[in-house]
């Protein structure tokens, strides 16, 4: 099934029912530090993913992670839609993955940043299936995504994350990039064009099956 | 190929399935609906495609730090504040100014008079050495001076060559003439 974008919409709710997430938001906004706390145990995890896919350092991403939730705190109470909090969210993560991406040119440009992408996976514990195989496995898939994702342009690839990994509905992903859902379909009917010539990754998912 | 009197779906039109199906023509979209083939095409892309998600959470490294708030991050919950970090910024530039221009009298508390007594010596000695220049210019106190009428009279050098003549001048003119 394709993702449709996380329970936030509530599509399938009465009018003037709030759901948990809502009622967090709210409690959040009125200063409540548990429902702080709740929230960011709720989406710590998503957006740690969410920079890994972006930066792949999970020690950049744990420090990004942290910024972005300090954002979010100071800003909370300026959300006025609660319900549209994971957009606002992953904006939010979105914009803070840029400015350090764009710090890293600079420093690489002047010469600051001696080191590439660096994966410190090996620091940290990868889920719960340690082992050389798995080690293999997850190498050999991030090379992969890595060789397909460099075939697509700078919004193609974006909306492609957001989509398929970050798991994000089309509505979302127009909201978070601040574009039309037409041209985000755009993008990722290109995208997609390219991933089905993408063999190599392609051969790997099925294989999956 | 062909399915009940409908084609099946392009590769194009298979993509556009997953992007969004509503987007379709309304002939392909009920094609697809019922050909059993095509389903299966557009399956297959989409669990390609859903796998790409699962695979990258699967080997994402999982978090170790858990958030913490600016004030848990610092250690110094209560100084995060606006009104306290403007106390203790005013504090430390104070303690920082101190340091600068006083801080040698709080580690040497006998300095002031150390430094008085220089400056007083110095004093001493700049007002011997004005006494010694006065002297160099005129050694007859100011009161001699007046009797001797220098006070009044311009010392001039033309004065001076009319009470003193150039010797030396004269002798070359009385060889000359």
């Amino acid at each position: 099934m394709i993702p449709t974008g996380k329970k936030c919409n509530n599509v399938t709710q009465p009018a003037g029912a709030h759901s948990d997430l809502e009622i967090l938001i709210a409690r959040a906004q009125a200063g409540d530090r548990q429902a702080f706390d709740n929230l960011v145990d709720r989406f710590w995890p998503d957006i740690f993913r969410m920079v890994y896919y972006r930066v792949r350092s999970a020690m950049d991403a744990e420090d990004l992670a942290q910024d972005i939730f300090v954002v979010v705190f100071r800003r909370i109470k300026s959300l006025k839609d609660p319900s549209r909090f994971r957009p606002w969210l992953f904006t939010i993560a979105l914009n803070r993955v840029r400015d350090f991406q764009r710090k890293k040119r600079f420093r690489e440009v002047f010469g600051f940043f001696t080191g590439g992408d660096e994966d410190t996976v090996g620091y940290y514990a990868v889920s719960d299936e340690p082992g050389p195989l798995h080690n293999i496995m997850r190498q050999d898939f991030w090379e992969r995504v890595g060789s397909f994702l460099s075939k697509l342009s700078r919004l193609e690839k974006e909306v492609f994350i957001l989509r398929f990994m970050d798991q994000l509905s089309i509505g979302e992903i127009a909201e978070v990039m601040g574009k039309g859902q037409s041209t985000i379909k755009t993008h990722l009917y290109r995208a997609l064009t390219k991933f089905r010539k993408e063999s190599r990754l392609v051969g790997l998912l099925e294989g999956m099956e | 190929m062909m399915e009940g009197g409908n084609q099946h779906l392009t590769e194009d039109q298979i993509t556009w399935a997953l992007v969004d199906e509503n987007d379709l023509p309304e002939p392909v979209k009920k094609h697809l609906e019922r050909c059993p083939f095509c389903q299966e095409r557009k399956h297959k892309l989409e669990t390609s495609l859903n796998n790409v998600g699962e695979l990258a959470a699967r080997f994402s490294p999982v978090p170790r730090r858990r958030f913490m708030s600016e004030r848990e991050r610092h250690g110094l919950g209560w100084a995060i504040s606006p009104w306290y970090r403007g106390v203790l910024t005013a504090a430390l530039a104070g303690f920082l100014l101190v340091l600068i221009f006083g801080g040698g009298r709080l580690w040497h508390p006998h300095s002031t008079s150390e430094i008085t007594a220089v400056m007083e010596e110095m004093r001493e000695d700049s007002k011997f050495m004005a006494e010694v220049d006065a002297l160099v210019e005129n050694p007859l106190p100011q009161i001699y001076m007046e009797i001797l009428g220098e006070g009044v009279v311009e010392l001039d050098m033309d004065f001076m060559d009319f009470l003193v003549p150039d010797v030396i001048g004269t002798e070359v003119q009385s060889t000359k003439a």
